[in-house]
């Protein structure tokens, strides 16, 4: 329930976020009509002038994206030390769990919003990257395109806004929780368990920090030319590498890195570490800021394709491809450091 | 600023940043208290159970939690000392009484198992919050203690 400063806060930018995501799907469809009538019969007001107050709501709806994203997991880290026996954020995850009341939904609920918040900012992201590039080309190419993108965008906001509401309106405090890390039912503690069995750590450090490597030497093959854009196939093949890298990633953070850098052995879990390890979430968040950059890469690369764009193209794409190699370089280099010394 | 000598400035900043920052907080965390092995709780002194093994020693926060991690594959202990309720002194596991009651050590793993030197104190423990002396049967360390 609203029952604190972080609930209300981020019950407000979701309602803010909502309006506004309705709105811009109003102006998308309004804009893609004209633009639909201007292709049967040329009409004096010109698209463009509509379009700058869509890209106007758009940033806007990126930027309170981009703040919901740490906002909810400040207030998941608040209700830690609200809910009795609950000793991290995945203690919150499992509130719920086994309730028959509308309690039982919250599990799911916080499940959905773990996966939209980081899509959200992707499509968010994707379709920024395009609006600078169609700002920056002559005759704004990518116009039509730029819409169906925000309309996507726009409807993922209206989706995660209402799911965040839902979640923030359940009460969490009474209900009885389920076993999760350091919650307790009939005395019997749970903890998070590894994905694999023991035994296979070796393995996981070549795979993740092989993979690492390959993957910053796959993105400065396919873009060190900056005179020639990469092919579409190329960007995709970065693309689903740098989803197999973090899917590595993801198993060897709760496999290995949570537990030797919270020196717990047999605790496998990686919402521990900003509160144990606070300079392990700066080695994540540009871990992700990574990932970002090569999924942007790729759709500005597969969506962005016009003749007009093109000479803009290969400068751009390499400017997103060295941020990437940065933040793979300078993440992979912290968590190492970070292993070192625990 | 040629393009270089700024690239050379971020690569020595980027480096700097991502050794310091973890130096950094390794430096902040030197003096933390300790924190139990098994599932990272602080420990208090009355309630620390302390298992060692050949060549390690490692601090839990309640019995639940050294018994947990004496249930994992691979753990040898050579020494299991547990802390007397009554008098905050350290008693081997192996001499101690142990009270199964309603009362909680935390909120957390919710251990009811308490450790004490002398029987009185255990029984009167057991008599004030409905416990009871656990048997050399229900012993918490009882399969360790027997090896």
């Amino acid at each position: 329930m609203l029952n604190h400063s972080y609930a209300v806060l981020l019950a407000f930018v979701a309602v803010i976020r909502l309006v506004l995501a309705l709105l811009l799907i109003i102006q998308s469809i309004r804009l893609l009509r004209t633009l639909h009538r201007r292709q049967l019969a040329p009409i004096p007001s010109t698209p463009s002038d509509r379009y700058y107050f869509l890209a106007l709501s758009a940033s806007l709806l990126l930027t309170l994206n981009l703040t919901s994203w740490p906002l909810f997991y400040a207030l998941l880290q608040r209700f830690v030390s609200e809910a009795p026996g609950i000793m991290c954020i995945y203690g919150v995850t499992r509130i719920g769990e086994g309730s028959l009341g509308p309690t039982r939904h919250l599990p799911l609920l916080i499940a959905i919003l773990q996966l939209s918040k980081p899509l959200l900012v992707f499509i968010g992201g994707s379709w920024g990257h395009l609006h600078i590039l169609n700002v920056r080309s002559a005759t704004e190419p990518l116009l039509k395109k730029l819409v169906y993108i925000a309309v996507l965008f726009a409807t993922a906001a209206v989706l995660d806004a209402t799911v965040e509401l839902i979640y923030l309106s359940i009460p969490k405090v009474g209900e009885s929780m389920s076993s999760g890390c350091c919650t307790v039912d009939r005395g019997d503690q749970f903890l998070p368990s590894g994905f694999l069995e023991g035994g296979h750590e070796p393995m996981l450090y070549a795979f993740f920090f092989g993979g690492i490597a390959a993957l910053i030497a796959a993105i400065w093959i396919v873009t060190r030319n900056t005179r020639s854009v990469p092919s579409t196939l190329a960007a995709s093949a970065v693309f689903l590498g740098a989803l197999a890298v973090t899917a590595i990633g993801v198993v060897f953070l709760v496999d290995v890195a949570a537990p030797r850098l919270l020196r717990l052995p047999f605790h496998h879990c990686p919402y521990d570490l900003p509160m144990r390890v606070p300079e392990s979430l700066v080695t994540i968040a540009i871990f992700i800021a990574g990932n970002m950059c090569i999924g942007w890469l790729w759709t500005t690369r597969a969506f962005g394709t016009h003749s007009d764009t093109m000479p803009q193209m290969p400068a751009y794409l390499g400017s997103l491809a060295r941020i990437a190699i940065w933040c793979y370089g300078v993440s992979t280099l912290m968590l190492a450091v970070e292993m070192a010394l625990a | 600023m040629s393009k270089l000598r700024f690239r050379s400035m971020v690569l020595v900043g980027s480096v700097a940043v991502a050794v310091g920052l973890p130096l950094l907080g390794h430096w902040l965390r030197r003096s933390e208290p300790q924190r139990c092995a098994f599932d990272g709780l602080s420990i208090e002194s009355h309630f620390r159970v302390i298992v060692r093994g050949p060549d390690s020693e490692h601090h839990f926060c309640s019995v639940h939690c050294a018994e947990r991690w004496l249930e994992q594959p691979g753990i040898v202990a050579v020494e299991i000392m547990v802390t007397d309720e009554s008098s905050g002194q350290p008693v081997e596991a192996a001499d101690a009484w142990f009270v199964r009651s309603t009362v909680t050590t935390n909120p957390i793993n919710r251990n009811r198992v308490h450790a004490f030197r002398r029987r009185e104190d255990a029984e009167r423990h057991a008599h004030a919050f409905n416990g009871e002396v656990l048997t050399e049967k229900s012993h918490p360390f009882q399969s360790r203690l027997s090896n």
